[in-house]
């Protein structure tokens, strides 16, 4: 009863009487939402997101939802690890690109060329076609390879009568639901927000703990932090900043920039046998990233420079899946430009190894032979990388 | 009249001609001021008992009627006698005057003295104590270095190298007897150009006006190098053994460390020297595992939000010749008032060195230990993702001798076999919760040779052995030479 006592704190009885309302929906609407750490403190619009994300009728046909491919227990990855892209709510349509996790996604700046280096930095989606966590939100609702909605207005209907729906107008007022094409840049809103929440930057792997003086790495993994920062050996941080930040932000192992690693092209990538109707060119098919999103043939091949933040719990790697071990990612960058190019272009990773040659790349022009293709590790060298990647994987627990 | 006054003219010409057809080194230069002066006064003695002999002599032609033919040749050869006279006159007034413009020169310090002392000054490097050896005016100096340095062991991801690692520049001017300026302008690894070429950097080592106000308390202002150790005041490559300068004053005293600031030097005796600066503190933002080096401010936009003190004494006891002890002390905030892990930190910077230096005949013998504390080293370190040692310490011994005189009892050439040894670790001790990081702790054993065709050029040869408690780090021989003017 102290509750409703306090009147001047908790404004008027008809508000008092809505917010207890609303948190009783909410407890129910979350039975079957997962408990998420960092997820106790979440804003009103945060929770919204949450209940938008985890939301498996927004598809269509219903059965899934943003967690399917970005679930918090394979951290905000596709848990199925076997195949390089995920499945779409049609299950026999599967995407053409390897979903990258959400965890500290909310760092990225929005789209923008940076002059001074003359590079395009930050967006969303690995070819940086959103130039916001919002826009990226709305993508997956309408792609015929993921939730499949004909329209927004299928997904805006749902949210409508969902059970979490005066959650929304609670949020987004009582004319939340008037306008179409607003409702939508809401229910995007709410989950770009959820996204940027602390459960989504956990900062929680042994790496973080290092940092704050709470563990201490072991000599391999020390060994291998040099190493990837070393510019004459792994190089790794030119493009992955393994330090803190001078404002005190720890390291997201990312620049955010776009690069061409020249990648070999996936055979067991499915769109290559995707229908005529989404790849045309079958066999022949490219994925030319952001140089394909901006129309700008100078990028072509270019695809954001991922966190490496949890990176051996999130494979397959590359934007087609191309490698299933991070072994083979540090072998490529080791001995790309090393090794010959294999006869068979559609080598697999175990094959290439094998065989000491790599395929030749998705797309030949501007892959990057600056930083990295001829780094020449030795194997336990690659060893020490690996044990230093390791300390990035949220969820370590420290001696107390 | 008028035939005596052409003769003269004629007569005076010809000694010119003369004069100026002789060669430069007929007069022989004077190496100081006071020679000078004892030369000048003599020829001016001389000129005036010309001009003396000149009065007395019996009158001329020139002042006598003309009374015929044996007059005539009376004053034809009167008048040889005074052109004669004459002549001599113009050639000491002529000499007189090259002297004075000599002289002239010597106090604007236009040319730059032929046959330089070098010897240290206010316990600067011999070649930047030049202009206190001016009597007014510019001085300029300079030393250089380069090797090639050859890794021989645990080679790494090492590369050898050739490198003119600094050609340096001092300038300094002697405003007066009380006011002078001096200065060190370094060229590192000689270039500054851009892209692949950006390797080097030209520098600021120091720029300092200093007023001599007595011997006990003298004022320095300006860009100065901090007090501390033996090379970061002396570090031309004569003074020093080997090619690279003891890594004990590179990674725990951070030579060549300056810094903005303002202070005081002199003699409390005349083997009593101390001096002592206030300067701008530390950037504790630049601390790393390898010390406390990338912190220097250089007088280049440094932070000044807290200062630095650091305070020097030597002593040169008469019972032992050749000897100096010394320390210093520096101590001072570092935090410059920025975030460290998301709060602001004091990091308080102490560093403290002691050292000793033997010279005796042809053996020399240098020992120098420094250990340094940065508190908040545990926010330092979360604010960098790596540790800063909350201690840092170093020291090395090396010993010398010079053997050419047991071979060549007369030679003026010097060669000197060496050993040093050093010890260093950036991370002493830990902060808390940090781990130390045994890579930074380092031994090294260093032999070589050192060998001086004159004492201003100074060839080396020489190999250093590193041995870290973990991981590894390369073995060099180092080949390379210096200089100073």
């Amino acid at each position: 009863m102290i509750f409703f006592l306090y009147k001047s704190r908790w404004g008027s009885w008809h508000s008092r009487i809505a917010a207890l309302s609303l948190g009783l929906c909410c407890c129910l609407a979350q039975a079957d939402i997962p408990r998420l750490p960092g997820d106790n403190r979440l804003s009103l619009k945060a929770q919204l997101g949450k209940q938008l994300f985890f939301d498996d009728k927004l598809s269509s046909p219903p059965g899934q939802s943003c967690a399917s491919c970005h679930d918090p227990k394979a951290f905000f990855v596709d848990p199925d690890k076997d195949s390089p892209t995920s499945v779409g709510a049609l299950p026999e349509l599967k995407g053409s690109r390897n979903t990258p996790t959400l965890l500290y996604a909310a760092y990225s700046n929005a789209f923008h060329y940076d002059k001074k280096d003359g590079l395009f930095i930050g967006g969303f989606f690995l070819d940086g076609r959103a130039e916001t966590l919002s826009k990226q939100a709305k993508g997956p609702f309408l792609n015929p390879l993921e939730m499949a909605n004909p329209d927004l207005f299928s997904v805006v209907d749902q949210v409508r009568t969902s059970d979490y729906a005066p959650l929304f107008t609670r949020v987004y007022g009582r004319n939340a639901f008037a306008d179409y094409r607003k409702t939508f840049n809401y229910i995007a809103d709410a989950i770009a927000t959820f996204e940027r929440s602390a459960v989504f930057r956990p900062f929680t792997s042994k790496y973080d703990y290092y940092l704050t003086g709470r563990a201490t790495l072991t000599s391999q993994e020390m060994r291998g932090r040099r190493l990837f920062e070393n510019p004459k050996k792994g190089n790794c941080a030119a493009c992955h900043p393994s330090r803190p930040a001078r404002d005190g932000t720890p390291p997201l192992f990312t620049d955010f920039s776009y690069d061409n690693l020249g990648v070999p092209r996936n055979v067991d990538n499915p769109v290559y046998q995707l229908a005529d109707k989404f790849n045309p060119v079958g066999w022949d098919f490219v994925d030319n990233g952001l140089g394909g999103s901006l129309g700008d043939a100078a990028e072509n091949g270019k695809f954001k420079v991922p966190s490496l933040r949890n990176i051996a719990k999130t494979a397959p790697y590359m934007h087609n899946g191309y490698f299933k071990t991070l072994r083979g990612v540090l072998a490529f960058y080791s001995t790309r430009d090393a090794l010959p190019v294999c006869n068979n272009q559609w080598a697999r990773e175990a094959a290439a190894i094998k065989s000491h040659c790599w395929p030749a790349p998705e797309v030949k022009k501007n892959v990057n032979v600056d930083e990295l293709g001829e780094l020449i590790l030795s194997e336990s060298e690659i060893d020490d990388i690996l044990a230093f990647l390791q300390t990035l994987t949220d969820g370590f627990q420290p001696q107390p | 009249m008028k035939n005596n006054r052409k003769s003269l003219i004629n007569g005076a010409i010809l000694t010119a001609l003369v004069v100026s057809s002789m060669p430069a080194g007929a007069l022989d230069k004077p190496k100081t001021m006071e020679d000078m002066w004892k030369i000048i006064q003599a020829q001016q003695k001389q000129i005036d008992d010309m001009k003396a002999k000149m009065g007395s002599a019996p009158p001329t032609a020139a002042v006598l009627p003309n009374t015929g033919t044996q007059t005539a040749v009376n004053t034809a050869q009167n008048t040889g006698g005074n052109v004669a006279n004459s002549t001599n006159v113009k050639n000491l007034e002529r000499k007189t005057d090259i002297l004075s413009q000599e002289v002239e020169k010597l106090r604007t310090n236009l040319a730059i003295p032929e046959e330089a002392k070098y010897k240290s000054a206010y316990g600067l490097g011999p070649a930047a104590s030049k202009v206190y050896a001016v009597g007014k005016g510019l001085s300029i100096g300079g030393y250089g270095e380069g090797s090639y340095q050859d890794i021989v062991g645990d080679k790494g991801d090492s590369n050898d190298s050739a490198d003119l690692e600094r050609m340096v520049l001092y300038v300094g001017y002697k405003f007066t007897d009380r006011i002078l300026f001096n200065s060190e302008i370094e060229f590192e690894h000689a270039t500054t150009g851009e892209g692949s070429e950006e390797k080097g950097e030209v520098s600021v080592e120091f720029a300092a006006l200093d007023f001599f106000i007595d011997p006990m308390a003298n004022v320095r202002a300006g860009l100065v190098l901090m007090p501390m150790g033996f090379i970061n005041l002396i570090h031309e490559p004569l003074f020093y053994f080997g090619n690279q300068r003891p890594v004990v004053e590179q990674r725990i005293i951070p030579t060549t460390w300056r810094e903005f600031g303002v202070g005081v030097f002199g003699a409390i005796t005349p083997n009593f020297t101390y001096t002592a600066y206030v300067v701008n503190g530390l950037d504790a933002q630049g601390f790393t595992s390898d010390g406390i080096r990338e912190g220097r401010g250089g007088g280049s936009n440094a932070k000044a939000e807290d200062f630095g003190y650091v305070a020097r004494m030597d002593y040169v006891p008469d019972a032992l010749p050749g000897t100096t002890v010394g320390a210093s002390a520096y101590v001072g905030n570092s935090g410059q008032n920025q975030v460290y892990a998301g709060q602001k930190a004091d990091a308080f910077t102490q560093l403290y060195e002691a050292h000793v230096q033997w010279k005796y005949r042809g053996f020399e013998f240098r020992t120098l230990g420094s250990w340094g504390h940065i508190n908040n080293a545990n926010l330092l370190s979360a604010s960098i993702g790596e540790v800063v040692g909350s201690q840092n310490y170093g020291w090395y011994t090396e010993a010398g001798y010079d053997v050419l005189p047991l071979i060549l009892p007369d030679t003026t050439q010097y060669l000197a076999p060496f050993f040093r040894y050093e010890k260093v670790d950036t991370v002493a001790k830990a902060p808390s919760g940090w781990a130390d990081d045994l890579t930074k702790d380092w031994q090294i054993y260093q032999v070589g040779l050192q060998y001086k065709p004159i004492p201003n050029v100074v060839i080396k040869a020489d190999y250093r052995n590193f041995v870290a408690k973990e991981g590894t780090h390369p073995d060099d021989f180092n080949l390379g030479l210096g200089f100073i003017f």
